[in-house]
């Protein structure tokens, strides 16, 4: 099988300033050095639906930047679709597409498809092929009331469905997804996930998706890669970090007095529905979530197995 | 109450000097290049003069006047109170909640929260101009400094007003700088030239008669109308900005735009 | 090429619906005509030649439709250099300074011919008739958006310096003040002393933003011919510099990163 992204001891240090002055660190340019990623080595193959989770500051988006070519590692390497992406921006660009949650890349004022028109232009795609491939997107992502909409009119979670769209125009191998559900609620953070699955079923899309909501990776990818403090820790399919991690659920209910319980169960011994089973028998419950524990539970998990 | 004030003043003042003092080479030559800014826009007008003379009565003495009073008061103005300039983003985006919930009075928090350490050259600029001007002398210096301080209490007023538009009206933050902007454009020209309705506009609409005109004839020619003219008009503007801001409170929810391009 | 004239038809069509912002530039230059009318005018009537007034007036509308187009370039670039915007785009098949150009262009065209329109009328009902001939106009209208053009490029040019300087506030209202003073951006440079035309003379304000405004009530061939020419020239050497100081700028991104 080809493996579509290889990274092989990939590495990024940063220089932090210690002050900001222009000409006193034009003769002492040296600080602080932070190592954002360390030595990180891990394949993809082709088709295959990654997380890429951690806590904030990990160096999640630091990895994405340096296999979109945005930035350049300190050391190590890295293959994305056999090219070194670093050395070839222009042309790794026609086979990926990147989708980073808190830029924008829409016009804010225009209606979504002038943005997507300039998208076909300014990646070369036909014509026809363009009106092809969109009306394709527009069917997958279900976004065909947007199109003549101003961006600025969209709701956050209808603007980065069509921010994927417009990252997808290109047909590109290999996705990134930098926190595509930042900042959405719960029902729009569903929706989106539902779409980026459908669509990279469909299409056959590398995805490598990173996010620090443990949900993300549960209902779009199939493997998942954890890193903390720029390492690696954690490289296996979301079924094996499942069973051996995502046992705890948290069940919140609310009663119908107003009053709020939250408990933990192990799914390993007690399975979830019989604890909702219990709850509901108990108490009268107007309310009810459960959820995967929060990132920083699984990762002291992880730690502390080794 | 008042002790407290000074006491906040002078701590964000010196966290400025601070900045600017790490980076002194950078702000010195900041500082160089606003003054220069100033004489290049100064020289424009001496020019004019020295082709015409005078403009409907006044020589480039009471030009040079008009400038030193445009630049101490917004020295002044740019130094201590340019934190009002950001204050349609703090009501647009919900940011105003952060001030409210302190303990002093949000405005005077909200105005010094920025400061320039480039318009000290207009404060050069200014004393500079005062003696090019022609009026040297204890008392001119004395109502000069009266002056400028009513005129820097006047912006002030006028930008508060610009920036409580944020209150009532989206996307204001244009339409409030266009506005304070088009006050100082007023103000940058010789007053003389403002006669029957423009001197109208000039003391109602866009109120650079009160921030140049009469502190210039103040200093030019004393007389106590001119200066309770002055006096009047600042307190009007300020009683106004101040009320309208008071009703743009009651209005305020705070927001929750997201930021995008 | 393709994509950048679809970039600069996109930007145009944004430009024209940020009503708020073509408002607002509109407004300045309405209250500029406004002001400045009525200083020719009491200049004029001391003088007793109101005919300098007209002449004036035309020429400050032209000038500032060239000045007030531009859209705040240089403090976007800035930005983008400066929190990182940039490098998002070195995977993207389209140079960014070029797009931020030509971005730039589209925004600035929206409110030239615009003001041109609505300039014009308010200016035509102030003072009267144009000084030069209607069938002058294409010509004088296209040699200022050309100007108008110049003046884009250039303010790019220094948000481009903020990879060297730490704020770019100062150059940026330095480089304003050389076109209003040595471009003769309010009053032209006919008033002005003769030691200061020589200086300006080899600048290149003087001939993008004096001689080629000044075609508005001063038209001749000759003088058309002199200003294509000398424009020209200066174009050739500040885009030479351009891509000079552009190639220093991806080498910088290639060091230190994103």
């Amino acid at each position: 099988m080809d493996d579509i992204i290889q990274v092989s001891r990939l590495t990024k240090k940063f220089n932090i300033r210690q002050n900001s002055s222009f000409i006193k660190s034009l003769f002492s340019p040296e600080g602080k050095t932070l190592t954002a990623v360390n030595n990180i080595s891990f394949k993809i193959k082709k088709g295959e639906r990654v997380a890429f989770i951690g806590p904030n500051g990990a160096g999640k988006s630091t990895t994405i930047k340096m296999l979109s070519s945005i930035s350049y590692p300190t050391s190590g390497t890295a293959l994305v679709n056999g090219l070194v992406p670093w050395e070839n921006r222009k042309k790794l660009a026609y086979d990926i597409g990147t989708v980073f949650g808190q830029r924008s890349q829409l016009w804010y004022n225009l209606p979504v498809q002038d943005s997507f028109f300039l998208m076909g232009k300014i990646y070369n795609v036909d014509e026809i092929p363009f009106k092809r491939r969109l009306s394709k997107l527009v069917r997958l992502f279900e976004i065909r009331d947007l199109l003549v909409r101003p961006v600025r009119a969209l709701s956050l979670g209808q603007r980065m469905r069509c921010e994927i769209v417009a990252s997808l125009l290109h047909r590109p191998q290999v996705l990134f997804l930098d926190e595509p559900t930042i900042g959405l609620d719960v029902t729009a953070k569903e929706i989106i996930r539902g779409l980026i699955r459908r669509q990279a079923l469909e299409e056959d899309t590398t995805l490598l998706l990173t996010s620090h909501d443990t949900d993300d990776m549960e209902k779009v990818c199939d493997r998942v890669i954890i890193i903390n403090r720029g390492k690696l820790i954690f490289d296996d399919s979301i079924t094996a970090l499942r069973d051996s991690f995502l046992r705890k659920k948290y069940i919140e209910i609310t009663t119908d007095s107003g009053q709020k319980i939250k408990m933990v169960v192990n799914t390993a011994i007690t399975p979830a529905k019989k604890a909702v089973d219990e709850l509901i028998r108990q108490y009268h419950v107007t309310d009810l979530t459960i959820e995967n524990p929060p990132m920083e539970e699984i990762i002291k998990e992880i730690y502390a197995r080794e | 109450m008042a002790a407290k004030f000074i006491k906040l003043f002078l701590y964000v003042q010196k966290s400025n000097l601070k900045t600017a003092f790490l980076n002194l080479s950078d702000a010195l030559v900041n500082v160089l290049m606003m003054m220069l800014n100033n004489f290049s826009y100064i020289f424009m007008w001496w020019i004019l003069f020295q082709n015409k003379g005078s403009i409907n009565g006044w020589n480039f003495g009471d030009m040079a006047l008009l400038f030193a009073v445009a630049n101490i008061s917004f020295a002044t103005y740019a130094l201590f109170m340019r934190g009002l300039e950001t204050l349609p983003e703090y009501i647009d985006s919900g940011g105003l909640d952060n001030f409210l919930v302190m303990p002093r009075s949000e405005l005077m928090l909200i105005a010094f929260s920025e400061s320039s350490f480039a318009n000290w050259g207009d404060y050069l600029t200014g004393f500079i101009m005062y003696f090019f001007s022609g009026h040297i002398g204890w008392t001119s210096f004395g109502l000069l400094i009266l002056v400028t301080i009513l005129a820097s209490v006047l912006l002030f007023a006028i930008r508060l007003l610009a920036s409580s538009l944020a209150f009532f009206i989206n996307d204001s933050q244009r339409l409030g700088d266009n506005f304070f902007i088009a006050v100082i454009t007023f103000a940058s020209q010789p007053s003389s030239i403002y006669t029957g309705w423009y001197k109208v506009i000039s003391l109602t609409i866009v109120p650079a008669g009160f921030l140049v005109y009469y502190p210039v004839e103040v200093i030019r020619a004393f007389s106590w109308t001119n200066l309770l003219c002055l006096l009047g008009g600042v307190a009007i503007f300020l009683a106004l900005s101040l009320l309208v801001w008071r009703q743009g409170l009651k209005h305020y929810s705070s927001g929750n735009r997201f930021g995008v391009r | 090429m393709n994509k950048y004239a679809a970039l600069y038809s996109v930007s145009l069509k944004q430009a024209w619906a940020a009503k708020a912002s073509l408002y607002g530039r509109l407004f300045f230059l309405f209250i500029l005509i406004f002001i400045y009318n009525h200083l020719w005018e009491v200049i004029g009537a001391e003088n007793n030649s109101l005919e300098l007034n007209r002449t004036y007036i035309w020429y400050l509308l032209f000038a500032e439709m060239i000045i007030l187009s531009s859209p705040r370039a240089d403090r976007s670039l800035f930005n983008d250099i400066r929190d990182g915007t940039m490098a998002y785009y070195v995977g993207k098949p389209i140079s960014f300074f070029l797009m931020r150009c030509v971005e730039a262009l589209g925004s600035m065209t929206a409110s030239f011919v615009l003001m041109g329109v609505l300039g014009s009328l308010a200016t035509l009902l102030l003072t009267g008739e144009p000084p030069f001939l209607w069938r002058h106009f294409p010509i004088i209208f296209l040699m200022c958006y050309l100007s108008s053009c110049f003046n884009v490029l250039l303010t790019c040019a220094v948000g481009l310096c903020g990879l060297w300087l730490a704020s770019i506030r100062t150059l940026s209202m330095l480089i304003e003040r050389l076109v209003f003073t040595l471009g003769g951006g309010i009053f032209p440079l006919s008033i002005y002393p003769d030691w200061f035309i020589d200086i300006a003379k080899y600048t290149p304000f003087y001939s993008f933003y004096y001689l080629t405004i000044k075609l508005v009530y001063d038209f001749s061939w000759e003088n058309l011919a002199v200003a294509v020419t000398l424009n020209s020239g200066w174009l050739c050497l500040i885009a030479l510099f351009t891509i000079f100081a552009y190639g220093r700028l991806t080498k910088r991104i290639n060091i230190y990163g994103g």
